[in-house]
């Protein structure tokens, strides 16, 4: 017997060896995803190799990519460096839409949330707020489109000035910040009247005509009255942060932060009033 | 070299080997073909060593193969022996000893473990998972690249498991 498998012996390992797999295989193949302990086995012995040699081949490929096979590399870092200014130059356009296209959109909200005034828009095309001068924007829209004098100008934050003069196709516009400029206004929190004057430069108004008996404190919302004729009531005209009361006197004084930053309006409403006075009535104490 | 450290060797060469296939193809072709470069150990078992030592180290290599590939057990240890079987039986006619014998050795050692595990799995597996015949054009590129790569594992493989001496060359000697 011994004999027997003794003689045939490289004939019963290679059966051996071919029949247990065979057998495995045919008791798992209807179920592949299940690994048997032998294959796990295997698996957790082998993997670190596996991890290193392709740790290895991956550092020898990536490394003869990036610094020996070089050929055409210059020709596409220039393709790219010109796609990368084209996509800049793209994307620098794009980001101006959009600020352009929220900046549109917050004045026609603006418009809409006012249905009693007709509104139409305008770009601004120049300014000049030259301080030995009048503070003057120019509007795209004119005497032709329905502009007239006096008009109250307002953009999605507030109020930006009136209509100064008129051209068939541009008119002037006399910003808040001029010191001709005189807006009628009320306190928003304590419906106290006072009057807003420019100080002949972007920045900071001057609060006038408010007595010294009523309600002012720092941070207080400042929306315009509608007294004066021009503007109509409701539209912010900026906010109180300064408020000096001296020890005596009629009224007392503040500094007022337009609404507005004249300095980076782009895109502006012509409010379409009708009953409009020739001129800006002369600045006078308020009628309580 | 003594016999039992070359079972272990051959295993570990086909363990590297296979690695190696499998990150340059991922990394030269994207996984678009692949490389069974662990045949040619199996082949160079079948080649020049004893038939015990031979079957075991197939069945090693062919054990290491399941578990890489994930497919169902023992699928690839039994094709494994098979292939060695088979060429111990057909490297007789021609001198499998040459880089162009070994290299069309391991070409058609491929070719038929490859399509013996469609074979296979069609026959066990149901129709709507078995493997489509669409599968045997991408053995054959398998097997052609397989084919190419061999010398040099061939070259290796002498050097490293040094052949053993084999006194009555036979399909089971």
């Amino acid at each position: 017997m011994f004999a027997l498998l003794r003689r045939y012996r490289e004939v019963l390992v290679v059966v051996v060896l071919a029949v247990v797999p065979l057998g495995i295989f045919l008791a798992h193949a209807r179920h592949p995803g299940d690994r048997t302990a032998m294959d796990r086995f295997v698996l957790t012995v082998t993997s670190p190799v596996e991890k290193g040699v392709d740790w290895a081949v991956t550092g020898v490929l990536s490394s003869w990519q990036r610094y020996v096979w070089l050929r055409g590399v210059e020709e596409r870092a220039r393709e790219l460096s010109r796609m990368v200014n084209e996509l800049r130059a793209e994307n620098a356009e794009l980001a101006q839409l959009r600020a352009e296209n929220d900046r549109l959109g917050k004045l026609l909200a603006f418009a809409r949330a006012r249905p009693e005034h007709r509104a139409v828009g305008a770009r601004i095309i120049g300014t000049r707020l030259d301080p030995k001068g009048l503070q003057l924007v120019t509007i795209d829209l004119g005497a032709d489109d329905g502009v007239r004098r006096m008009m109250p100008v307002v953009t999605a934050g507030g109020v930006l000035g009136r209509i100064h003069t008129l051209g068939p196709r541009s008119a002037d516009v006399l910003v808040l910040s001029d010191r001709n400029s005189s807006i009628a206004a009320r306190v928003e929190r304590s419906r106290a009247r006072a009057n807003v004057r420019g100080q002949g430069a972007p920045g900071p108004c001057r609060l006038e005509y408010a007595l010294r008996s009523d309600d002012l404190i720092e941070g207080d919302e400042l929306v315009t009255s509608g007294t004066d004729g021009v503007f109509p009531r409701g539209l912010p005209v900026g906010q109180v942060t300064r408020v000096k009361r001296g020890g005596h006197g009629l009224y007392q004084a503040a500094e007022v932060l337009p609404a507005v930053d004249v300095t980076r309006v782009e895109e502006v409403a012509v409010l379409l009033a009708t009953d409009l006075p020739d001129a800006l009535p002369a600045a006078r104490a308020p009628v309580p | 070299m003594k016999g039992w450290m070359r079972v272990p060797l051959a295993a570990v060469a086909a363990l590297l080997l296979v690695a190696l296939g499998a990150t340059a193809t991922r990394q030269l072709t994207g996984g678009a073909v692949s490389l069974a470069l662990a045949v040619p150990v199996v082949v160079w078992l079948a080649l020049e060593t004893p038939a015990i030592e031979g079957a075991i180290g197939a069945a090693l290599v062919g054990a290491l193969l399941d578990a890489s590939a994930g497919g169902p057990s023992g699928l690839l240890t039994f094709l494994s022996v098979m292939v060695l079987v088979g060429v111990r039986a057909g490297a007789g006619p021609f001198d499998a000893r040459t880089p162009l014998g070994f290299g069309l050795l391991s070409g058609v050692a491929t070719l038929a473990m490859g399509i013996g595990a469609v074979l296979l799995l069609r026959y066990v597996t149901p129709a709507t998972e078995a493997p489509g015949w669409n599968l045997v054009g991408r053995v054959g590129v398998e097997a052609v690249l397989t084919g190419l790569a061999a010398p040099p594992i061939r070259w290796v493989l002498d050097r490293v498991l040094v052949p053993a001496h084999r006194d009555q060359p036979g399909v089971l000697r």
